[in-house]
């Protein structure tokens, strides 16, 4: 059976505690719940959760809608986003499964990235993350700028084009912002079985909501 | 006192519920509990239990925990009295006092315990067994909601949801405290895949010229001369639950007089808006141009001195393919000349192709040529071996198909016809030994992909075995599946039927034509009329007659 990886690379640095952690908690419990209605989605969505701090660390690995738990999630420290990105590429290579002669492999992974900082990791860390995530394939990979002190130049370089703004990380603006993400799996979902290949741009997601400008 | 008992009440609610709708049983996560929740040991020795104050005017039975998910709060009176500051003072000492010991009750009774694994209604288990220590007694023995029962066993409690979705579910000790259990319940799959009918605007393809029903099922039954062709098409799941019709479309032609025929299937692309008219205008053209005089006397003279791939039959199978794609072309053109606000595109008619021509030898033995644009398989199979007469036609992207209404693939082929032809077209023979054991089989990727996977799969005869005998045979309780009755119809009806089959990740339309000897038949061609799917064409001007 051919799955549809998604990966949620997420920032809990100190400065998502409070209200912006609590709204992505409830925000991934959501996006679950939502998915576990959708019969496809539900058949073919894996999902996996990343968070980074000082450190980068796979909370959850590529597990099916039907078994996700969300663990308790914290905010404190750094913005560890190049070393994210490593984790992320590694996570990738040990989970996917490649398509062969004998086997289809997966649907190429979707990647949703949600930061509210500047990454804090040495340049070098920065650079080598950012290689290593465009030497893979991958499906739609967007960036969210969470706030006004996210850092969308860096984002722009790691998803080009790829790219939403939130005004601030409050709660109502996160929700929709994982409003649309679970819309974007749950068409992705759909998609991949009617055309044969996932979205690979914003273009082939659902238009986002007023709450999420395309930077 | 009762202000006091109050005050300490609500330090306790605190720490125990988070928010206050958490005991209503709700199914709301607020997730803001600690995750080394594990033991929800509740000591009887534990200090200030609300319950344990006698001087409350609270009642004997605590109401930390509504009743069969019904919130409950304190009692309003309590709760909307001013407390006045003075009070507040006076009380500061013995409650900075407190404070440790409603930590302790705190680090010792969590508020919530996330149960694991999740459950699937419908799979096993059904339930979750929770151990409970020894001391500790539950308020009740059986509760119930609409979405939950819990039932005290030897050892603890059993869980047993009713309902999909977020669970939340108190339990009550008989000491007063409540633990709020998590836990996540996943819907019975089958459940959520709908039946929907096409609503108007699905039904309504073009309002000013062509209102285009299609039927959710096809089937074609048709008895030759010593052989059965039974076909049947199948709206895939993904467009029952979407409410929108099935985009495969098949066909045949047959010529009793000199053994002649050719079956046809086209797959309409799921992400074109009127993929199953320009699927259905293909397979149309198809049918009427082999049943033309000029193709018949090319059909004719060609099939016996030349089946090589660039002979004059696989000539004319590129041709006619050309010509369905033509007609959709100018179908487009002309809706889009009548009504310029259209816009469409032949893109929006995107379909595949897949023909086999068939002609009888005098020796009893049958070749076959074969031509395909796109997915989908044509293959002869002997039971010790498999012939597979489609090429893999994918396109410059990885996962994409190609299809007979791209413009490219035409121009690119006239850039050089005989590589295309050795690209597109094969011809094979199978011996009058063979013809005997022989299913030929027409099927969209919709039955290909979940039974072989890839094209490596499809040259794997084991998975052909696989397919026909514990497939198609097998589903019918191992008798033949091949004629397993003299009845045309009664098998396309079975192999409707069986095209039904449920494999998780595959929910495409199905469409299967096989064409097997069947020794003994009368001839009753002229009984094979096509059953057709249900169409309302009010043609205007020709547009759309096609």
């Amino acid at each position: 059976m051919r799955r549809l990886p998604v990966y949620m690379l997420v920032d809990v640095s100190g400065s998502m505690s409070g209200e912006p952690i609590e709204s992505v908690k409830s925000g991934l419990q959501m996006l679950v719940d939502a998915l576990r209605k959708e019969p496809r989605a539900l058949e073919t969505a894996y999902l996996s959760v990343i968070t980074f701090n000082s450190r980068a660390q796979q909370i959850v690995p590529l597990t099916d809608l039907a078994s996700f738990q969300l663990p308790e999630i914290t905010a404190s420290g750094c913005t560890a986003l190049g070393e994210a990105l490593k984790l992320l590429c590694d996570c990738r290579k040990k989970e996917i499964i490649k398509t062969t002669t004998e086997v289809k492999g997966d649907w190429k992974p979707m990647v949703f990235i949600l930061t509210d900082g500047i990454p804090t990791d040495d340049d070098d860390v920065l650079s080598e993350g950012i290689s290593e995530f465009h030497a893979e394939k991958w499906g739609a990979a967007v960036s969210c700028a969470a706030g006004p002190d996210a850092d969308k130049d860096f984002l722009d370089k790691v998803t080009p084009e790829c790219v939403v703004e939130l005004a601030t990380a409050d709660k109502s603006r996160l929700s929709a912002f994982f409003k649309w993400v679970t819309a974007s799996i749950a068409t992705t979902s759909k998609g991949i079985n009617e055309q044969g290949d996932g979205a690979t741009g914003l273009g082939q997601l659902p238009p986002p909501p007023p709450e999420l400008t395309i930077v | 006192m009762f202000i006091w008992v109050r005050d300490l009440l609500q330090k306790i609610l605190v720490f125990i519920i988070p928010e206050k709708e958490s005991c209503d049983g709700s199914g709301k996560s607020n997730g803001e509990q600690k995750s080394e929740v594990a033991n929800p040991l509740l000591s009887d020795d534990i200090p200030y239990f609300p319950q344990r104050s006698t001087d409350s005017p609270l009642p004997s039975e605590s109401n930390l925990c509504g009743k069969n998910g019904i919130p409950q709060k304190i009692p309003s009176e309590k709760t909307e009295t001013e407390t006045p500051s003075s009070n507040r003072t006076e009380q500061e000492e013995p409650r900075e006092a407190l404070d440790s010991h409603i930590k302790e009750v705190a680090a010792v009774l969590p508020a919530k315990i996330r149960l694991s694994p999740n459950l699937t209604l419908g799979k096993k288990p059904a339930f979750i067994d929770y151990p409970l220590e020894q001391d500790i007694r539950l308020d009740k023995d059986y509760d119930e909601t609409d979405q939950w029962k819990t039932i005290k066993t030897e050892s603890g409690i059993r869980i047993i949801p009713k309902t999909a979705g977020e669970l939340d579910i108190p339990i009550r000790y008989n000491n007063g405290a409540c633990v709020h259990f998590q836990l996540s319940v996943n819907p019975d799959l089958s459940s959520l895949w709908q039946k929907r009918e096409p609503e108007d605007n699905q039904i309504v393809f073009d309002q000013d010229y062509v209102r285009l029903k299609k039927r959710h099922k096809d089937l074609i039954a048709v008895n030759l001369p010593g052989w059965q062709v039974i076909g049947a098409s199948r709206r895939g799941r993904s467009h029952e639950h979407e409410g929108t019709f099935r985009d495969d479309e098949m066909g045949y032609w047959a010529d009793e007089a000199t053994g002649r025929y050719a079956f046809f299937l086209a797959d309409g692309a799921g992400s074109a808006r009127f993929s199953r008219e320009g699927a259905r205008i293909a397979i149309s053209v198809l049918r009427e141009k082999f049943g033309a005089n000029v193709t018949e006397a090319l059909w004719k003279g060609a099939m016996d001195d030349d089946t090589s791939p660039g002979g004059k039959v696989g000539k004319m199978l590129v041709q006619l393919a050309y010509y369905a794609m033509s007609r959709i072309d100018s179908f487009v053109k002309d809706s889009n000349a009548a009504n310029p606000e259209r816009k469409w595109v032949i893109k929006d008619f995107n379909t595949t192709i897949l023909i086999a021509a068939v002609k009888r030898d005098d020796d009893g033995g049958i070749r076959v040529v074969a031509f395909s644009i796109g997915d989908g398989v044509i293959a002869g199979y002997t039971g010790d071996n498999v012939r597979i007469l489609t090429r893999p036609d994918v396109g410059e992207f990885c996962g994409g198909t190609r299809f007979l209404t791209m413009s490219s693939v035409w121009e690119k082929a006239a850039t050089n016809w005989s590589a295309f032809y050795a690209s597109r077209l094969t011809s094979v023979r199978f011996s009058p030994e063979e013809t005997q054991r022989l299913i030929l089989f027409l099927m969209s990727d919709g039955v290909s992909d979940p039974w072989f996977e890839t094209d490596a799969g499809l040259a794997t005869l084991e998975k052909w075995r696989h397919f026909v005998e514990d497939g198609l045979v097998g589903s019918y309780g191992g008798t033949a599946w091949i004629a397993p009755s003299e009845n045309a119809d009664v098998n396309a009806e079975r192999l409707w039927q069986w095209l039904g089959f449920e494999v998780t990740s595959h929910y495409d339309d199905r469409t299967l034509i096989a064409i097997y000897p069947h020794s003994g038949m009368g001839k009753n061609v002229e009984q094979s009329v096509q059953k057709t799917g249900l169409r309302e064409l009010n043609v205007k001007d020709g547009i759309g007659n096609v």
